[in-house]
């Protein structure tokens, strides 16, 4: 038990002295997208042989993928790097709009559970809510395909 | 039973190692070393470390009543002695390649070990980031082969503490490769790079904790190209930094999937036992077809064949 207690000290400790050194380049270098073709190359991580379009969010973190076949991607900041996401309507819970232009997306899972992407043109804004909820209304294949075609 | 003063100070060497980490991380910051460090990541590290350690004190007694057990009935009496000591670590390293071998082929194992591979970031904090799930997946029960035999459960221990305090220099970035003997030998910088990378080509390669000769032998060895810088972290990546999220994720996954009621016996146990990515509707990718797919592009088909010859070449050079 003695030496359960010192590993869990040790680790307080070691974090207390990390948040020391860090704490000063917290935000600094953060990744920021500039370009479309930026998102479209973090989703290739997925999928290398991905095409489609990127929206990018107003503030460069984060990006909504339409790509060619038809599916939807995230493409979001984690710190300095990248996560990406297939936007599976079964995996989306929650479509929601805030005042500050952003859309707020919930996700059933546990590794993931939302993400914000704010964007500044309030009618691609409106195309994309409309899009992302229609897709999590119908998760089923016909309603997927509708959602392409609208 | 043999002195614990073996494990005192193992466990000390441990507690000294961690003053490496701030170390990395201070020069790093000072632009000395190449190294990465990110406040939320690191700190997200540390809190994992918490937790994994408190579930290794509070559950450990599942694999040492296992060993114990296991010991009780031994085939052999063999004396905790130095030549004891080197033959149980080469067979705990053969022994630590299987287990993690098969926690990277199984998701119910991957479930446990994903929470290692969890960060985008790759340096000696990452070494914090353990399962806190690891007695409970069952796994280490492979530990028990090695006291049925007769090792003493405290050398097999000792084995098992110095194996994973050699790999915690190797989660690192600031040592680019080791002389080309060492690089064939050990595992290094460079080899353990790939293992954590989720590059096509990278994935599920590199399992060793000491000895090269185990991926060799068993086929998973790929080495780390000048050309194809690692790509740290899981195939699909985390979108969180909380400790609870980060442990335990692929649980929750696990359980959503078999929750589905559209699923047949063997379909529940493929998303229990299968390799990562298996579907039963193939909407998902195990790591076999991520590589296949990757292996479509053009330019990553050139290099894969390039790969093949640098391989080749590797088992001539060492032949």
């Amino acid at each position: 038990m003695d030496a359960l207690a010192i590993s869990i000290g040790a680790n307080v400790a070691l974090g207390v002295v990390l948040l020391g050194i860090l704490y000063r380049r917290r935000g600094v270098d953060e990744a920021r997208l500039t370009d479309p073709d930026q998102a479209l190359g973090q989703w290739r991580a997925l999928d290398p042989r991905a095409h489609g379009r990127a929206t990018l969010a107003a503030d460069g973190r984060a990006a909504l993928l339409e790509l060619d076949d038809g599916s939807l991607g995230l493409v979001e900041r984690r710190g300095r790097r990248w996560a990406a996401r297939s936007l599976d309507p079964r995996e989306i819970v929650g479509v929601d709009a805030t005042d500050d232009g952003s859309i707020t997306l919930r996700f059933a899972d546990f590794g993931w559970p939302r993400a914000c992407v704010r964007i500044a043109d309030p009618a691609l804004r409106r195309r994309w809510l409309d899009r992302l909820g229609a897709l999590r209304a119908g998760a089923g294949p016909d309603a997927r395909q509708a959602v392409r075609d609208a | 039973m043999p002195d614990p003063i073996y494990m005192q100070v193992a466990l000390l060497v441990q507690l000294l190692l961690l003053l490496l980490i701030p170390l990395e991380a201070a020069l790093a910051a000072r632009g000395k070393i190449k190294a990465e460090y990110e406040l939320r990541d690191t700190l997200a590290n540390v809190a994992v470390s918490v937790g994994s350690v408190f579930f290794w004190g509070m559950l450990s007694w599942m694999y040492f009543g296992g060993v114990l057990y296991a010991y009780h009935h031994r085939w052999y009496d063999i004396p905790f002695t130095w030549w004891s000591f080197a033959i149980a670590f080469v067979l705990e390293d053969c022994r630590y390649y299987w287990f993690h071998r098969i926690s990277h082929r199984s998701r119910w194992f991957w479930a446990s070990h994903v929470v290692h591979h969890s960060s985008q970031h790759y340096n000696l904090s990452t070494n914090l980031r353990q399962s806190w799930t690891s007695e409970f997946s069952g796994l280490t029960l492979l530990g028990i082969p090695l006291a049925f035999i007769g090792f003493n459960p405290a050398l097999v221990a000792l084995a098992f503490t110095v194996n994973l305090i050699y790999q915690f220099w190797i989660h690192t970035e600031c040592v680019d490769k080791m002389p080309g003997w060492f690089e064939w030998l050990l595992n290094t910088p460079s080899h353990h790079r790939v293992h954590h990378a989720s590059n096509p080509r990278y994935l599920d390669a590199n399992y060793t904790g000491v000895f090269m000769i185990w991926d060799r032998l068993f086929g998973s060895f790929v080495a780390e190209r000048a050309d194809e810088p690692p790509r740290y972290g899981i195939v699909k990546n985390l979108g969180t930094f909380n400790p609870v999220r980060i442990a335990l994720h692929e649980y929750y996954a696990i359980a959503r999937d078999l929750m589905r009621r559209d699923l047949t016996l063997r379909q529940r146990i493929g998303y229990l036992f299968g390799p990562p990515g298996w579907s039963h509707d193939g909407s998902r990718s195990t790591t076999a077809q991520l590589r296949a797919a990757a292996a479509r592009v053009p330019a990553y088909a050139r290099s894969a064949a390039s790969d093949l010859a640098d391989s080749a070449l590797s088992v001539t050079e060492y032949r």
